[in-house]
């Protein structure tokens, strides 16, 4: 049990700073973030064992923190607003700014629904592919594929002027 | 500007994350939470299970077919009554299949408002309580049920029955009888005595006065349609409760055993003939011992325990109780189908099936039951001395076959008569015989912790409910 505690203490060590970094992404809110991270160690800690017994641990606590972030939200109830933001009194970003681009983009994620904010994360900070995206989420590439869709049209909507930084695939 | 250039961005926004402050802790709290959720998740079962008999009773009551023609009605497993179970006067469910009598659970408690149940299963496999206090002993005489199984006669302060005060006869108080009909709930008592034997056609009663001492005195006979009772030619010995007496197939004969002797009555003419003189160790088989065609008489003879000396339960249990037969004119001995002997404290031999084979309560001594030579108060089939009960086939085969597998605490059983040929009908699913048998667990400390249990869930529950509520 002490090496368990010992090997999970040294993991949360390590990896603590990475999941704020994740957990700020979706969440928008550094106190929600950190709210996040540790509720997600702590369902990681009541079964340590059998998540280092499968090997890198990595996997399992990005899908229990994905979907720990998911099941916030339903139970908040919170909802995004459906309207675009109202970009007539605001300056165009010079996209050379990177200020204003970092500063445009965390606003329009903010207001995408949790699931295309996580698809769009784990797909384009986390650099994971379309499958590896699907199974961290727990549905169907498919399923993935819209998210990214919509969740990129999304952000045109909410953010027209970075319609140049959304030019992706 | 391409997916690197906004995995860029992404990063760059990431990189005003500030670390998670992680408490020293998060490792006991982790493993604390596991543990609780485990724990509320067995809970959650248990709660399910105990709530469950609240849909269960009207699931139930709709699940099963009705019997109809060859359908085996008798049901093959019995569990045990849920408290607050109905009664079968309030709530008649038709014809019964069986009735069963006990100790814990079957016989209930105080603490729930009556200590003296006993559990009819109907034959659509409803379950009613046949609801009194004190003990009883189902079969042998306060319970009995009719041939065709649309009748209780019983002891008159059951539940729900108007009880009329005894009407003393001519020497003192008989004892009142009470004859419930099953279809509907209707009854009426009867002076005369209390319910001993149903004669074949389910048309009489045959009941026994109440006696200071412990000798039989008479024998009534109750006739339901008139209410009319005849006294039966007087038979004054000592008895045995569980064997004394029995119709014979056409309902014209009655054979009465008593400790010392076997005598056959002619009901019509009303006359008494003592026909043998019996062993210590032999005993008339039961309500059912009279052989189909009426010229022999089943008779039991005990293997132990009888030669006036101390008897301990382990040589009452393993006593064997062998059948033999007399005859019902001469009360000659004579030869007769061959069975397998009973086995246990004692047995009664409830009637025949089509192919020959004998359906038989056996019983089993009570744990630390002895019997002390010259105890005047002995009686095999008392309730304090019956610990255990089973309903057996003994084939002609020589082999032994289950018909019921009753509760644990069930110490007295009886089936109509009609019904012999009808084992193995449908039983209650596994999953509410297991609430059934939780609920019966640990009786009747049981429902309690049970109770305890799905308040802590409930409780809990609600704290976690107004911790979200606070949350949003």
């Amino acid at each position: 049990m002490d090496a368990d505690r010992q090997s999970f203490e040294a993991y949360a060590r390590e990896r603590g700073a990475a999941l704020s970094r994740h957990a700020y992404l979706l969440t928008g809110d550094h106190h929600l973030a950190e709210d996040l991270v540790q509720q997600t160690l702590l369902r990681v800690a009541g079964r340590w064992r059998r998540v280092v017994a499968g090997g890198d641990p990595d996997p399992y606590v990005r899908r229990v923190l994905y979907h720990q972030h998911v099941s916030w939200w339903r139970r908040r109830t919170r909802r995004v607003a459906e309207s675009p933001l109202d970009t007539a009194d605001r300056a165009v970003p010079d996209p050379a700014d990177a200020v204003a681009v970092h500063l445009a983009v965390r606003d329009a994620l903010a207001r995408l629904a949790p699931r295309q904010r996580a698809a769009i994360v784990l797909r384009y900070y986390e650099d994971l592919s379309e499958a590896q995206v699907a199974e961290t989420l727990g549905c169907r590439v498919g399923t993935v594929k819209s998210q990214l869709r919509d969740g990129l049209a999304r952000l045109r909507v909410l953010a027209p002027e970075l319609a140049r930084l959304l030019e992706v695939r | 500007m391409g997916d690197g250039r906004l995995g860029q961005v992404l990063h760059r926004i990431a990189a005003d994350a500030r670390p998670a402050r992680l408490g020293p802790d998060l490792w006991e709290r982790g493993r604390r939470r596991r543990r609780r959720t485990v724990a509320t998740a067995v809970v959650a079962v248990l709660v399910v299970l105990g709530a469950a008999p609240v849909v269960l009773p009207r699931v139930h009551a709709d699940g099963y077919a009705p019997a109809g023609g060859d359908r085996p009605v008798v049901p093959a497993r019995v569990y045990p009554p849920l408290t607050g179970q109905a009664g079968v006067v309030e709530h008649p469910t038709g014809p019964a299949a069986l009735v069963v009598s006990g100790d814990r659970e079957l016989r209930g408690s105080d603490i729930w408002g009556w200590e003296g149940r006993s559990l009819l299963v109907a034959r659509d496999g409803r379950y009613r309580l046949a609801r009194t206090v004190g003990e009883v002993s189902a079969g042998v005489g306060d319970l009995l049920l009719s041939p065709d199984g649309r009748r209780l006669a019983a002891m008159p302060w059951l539940e729900g029955v108007a009880y009329q005060h005894d009407v003393a006869g001519p020497g003192g108080p008989q004892g009142v009888t009470a004859v419930v009909e099953l279809g509907t709930g209707e009854n009426r008592t009867y002076p005369g005595g209390y319910p001993l034997a149903w004669s074949p056609d389910g048309d009489s009663l045959l009941l026994r006065p109440a006696t200071e001492d412990s000798r039989l005195g008479g024998l009534n006979l109750l006739d339901l349609a008139t209410g009319r009772v005849r006294a039966l030619p007087r038979i004054d010995e000592e008895f045995r409760l569980g064997n004394l007496a029995a119709f014979s197939p056409d309902g014209a004969r009655l054979a009465v055993a008593t400790v010392d002797a076997l005598y056959v009555v002619e009901t019509a003419g009303m006359t008494v003939r003592r026909i043998a003189t019996l062993t210590p160790a032999e005993r008339l088989a039961g309500p059912g011992a009279w052989s189909p065609d009426g010229t022999r008489l089943a008779m039991w003879t005990m293997g132990d325990c009888e030669d006036g000396t101390t008897c301990d339960e382990r040589r009452l249990a393993r006593r064997a109780i062998r059948p033999g037969w007399r005859d019902a004119t001469t009360g000659a001995v004579v030869d007769g189908p061959r069975l397998p002997a009973a086995r246990g404290l004692a047995a009664r031999l409830l009637g025949w099936q089509g192919d020959g084979d004998a359906v038989v309560v056996e019983y089993q001594p009570e744990a630390g039951l002895t019997r002390e030579p010259d105890n005047p108060r002995w009686s095999e089939t008392d309730w304090w001395a019956v610990g255990s009960v089973t309903l057996t086939e003994l084939r002609r085969d020589g082999s032994r076959h289950r018909l019921v597998d009753l509760p644990g605490s069930a110490l007295f059983v009886d089936v109509p008569a009609g019904l012999l040929d009808s084992f193995g009908g449908p039983s209650p699913s596994r999953v509410e015989g297991a609430v059934r048998w939780l609920l019966a667990l640990w009786w009747p400390l049981g429902q309690f912790v049970l109770l305890l249990v799905a308040a802590v869930v409930a409780g809990s529950g609600l704290r976690r409910w107004r911790r979200r509520t606070r949350r949003r």
